[in-house]
């Protein structure tokens, strides 16, 4: 038997895994006793010291960038401003010229217009068709298309 | 000596854990072997292994490199731990009574038959050796630590532990004859 050969295959021995990692779990979850000597202690604090730093100028720009947003945006969209869309909303006077659309199943209808006294919101549109009723009230019968209808009304 | 060795001793130190985890990975298998092939009990080698460990976490703030490996103070805490643990062990229970899983075959299990039996032989051996003995035999042709790491894990000269490898091979193949 060559000794110093057989000596050398110990080398292969290795722990068991299991209890590599719960030993290993165990030591490192126990506290240390560290040593402090001043330069720790003033390094640890200068540690402290940049991260509060650090936070405080993340918080600032991300505060600072919100309000600053409207400074540095390179586009301004004024349909996207709230107080001009404010603005432009009560100047809309919407005079809606309710009538009643008779609608033929294609592109032609039969529109019963109403008179300019009985414009309002809330009064719905009745659709005749060819073979329905007429709407009650002083109307003229005209045939255009409900496209050229619309336009009429929102002029 | 594991690469970047110093800087994870500092910031161990310092109380880092994951440092110290990464010497504990390095170490942990050499320490063991140490303590397996000079105790011959594999739960008791875990014990002191684990114990070693965590003494050397700690203690690590009293660390102070001398120029050698963190190896040799885990060695020195080792040889401290195995003296403390002769002198408090109870007295040996009858071979009948204990579980073979107790014993060291089962670290060396995926080995043939012959070198199992040849490695239980020179095992035997070697923890009949006086303790210096036995811990130069580990340190210098189980683990190939150098002449100046193995002089400062026994805290010896290095002339001292030449002159002991020496005596303790000698005495090993006595005793193995």
């Amino acid at each position: 038997m060559d000794l110093l050969e057989t000596l050398k295959k110990f080398k292969h021995i290795e722990p068991n895994q299991e209890f590599s990692k719960s030993s290993r779990i165990l030591i490192l979850n126990t506290p240390a006793k560290i040593r402090f000597t001043v330069w720790s202690v003033i390094l640890k604090n200068m540690e402290l010291g940049a991260s509060l730093a650090l936070a405080g100028l993340l918080i600032f720009m991300i505060v600072g960038g919100f309000s600053a947003w409207k400074f540095l945006a390179p586009l301004q969209v004024a349909n996207l401003d709230p107080s001009t869309l404010r603005a432009e909303a009560h100047a809309i006077d919407i005079q809606i010229q309710l009538a009643n659309l008779n609608y033929n199943g294609g592109s032609a209808t039969t529109l019963n217009e109403s008179t300019p006294q009985s414009s309002a919101y809330g009064k719905s549109a009745s659709i005749k068709s060819n073979q329905g009723q007429t709407a009650p009230g002083n109307s003229t019968t005209t045939n255009i298309s409900v496209d050229d209808a619309l336009h009429l009304l929102s002029e | 000596m594991l690469d970047g060795e110093e800087k994870l001793i500092k910031r161990a130190i310092r109380g880092g854990a994951s440092a110290y985890g990464t010497l504990y990975d390095y170490y942990q298998p050499k320490i063991y072997r140490f303590v397996l092939i000079k105790v011959g009990r594999r739960e008791d080698a875990e014990d002191l292994t684990h114990q070693v460990f965590l003494s050397a976490w700690q203690n690590v703030g009293s660390y102070k490199s001398m120029g050698f490996p963190f190896g040799s103070w885990l060695y020195q805490i080792a040889r401290n731990s195995i003296a403390d643990y002769y002198r408090s062990r109870k007295q040996e229970t009858s071979l009948e009574n204990v579980d073979p899983e107790y014993f060291v075959a089962p670290a060396i299990a995926h080995f043939g038959t012959d070198e199992k039996m040849e490695m239980e032989r020179v095992m035997l051996a070697v923890q009949k050796l006086k303790p210096e003995y036995q811990d130069i035999v580990i340190m210098r042709f189980v683990e190939d630590m150098s002449v100046k790491e193995a002089a400062a894990a026994m805290d010896k000269s290095e002339g001292a532990v030449k002159l002991l490898q020496h005596r303790a091979i000698n005495e090993l193949k006595k005793i193995l004859l």
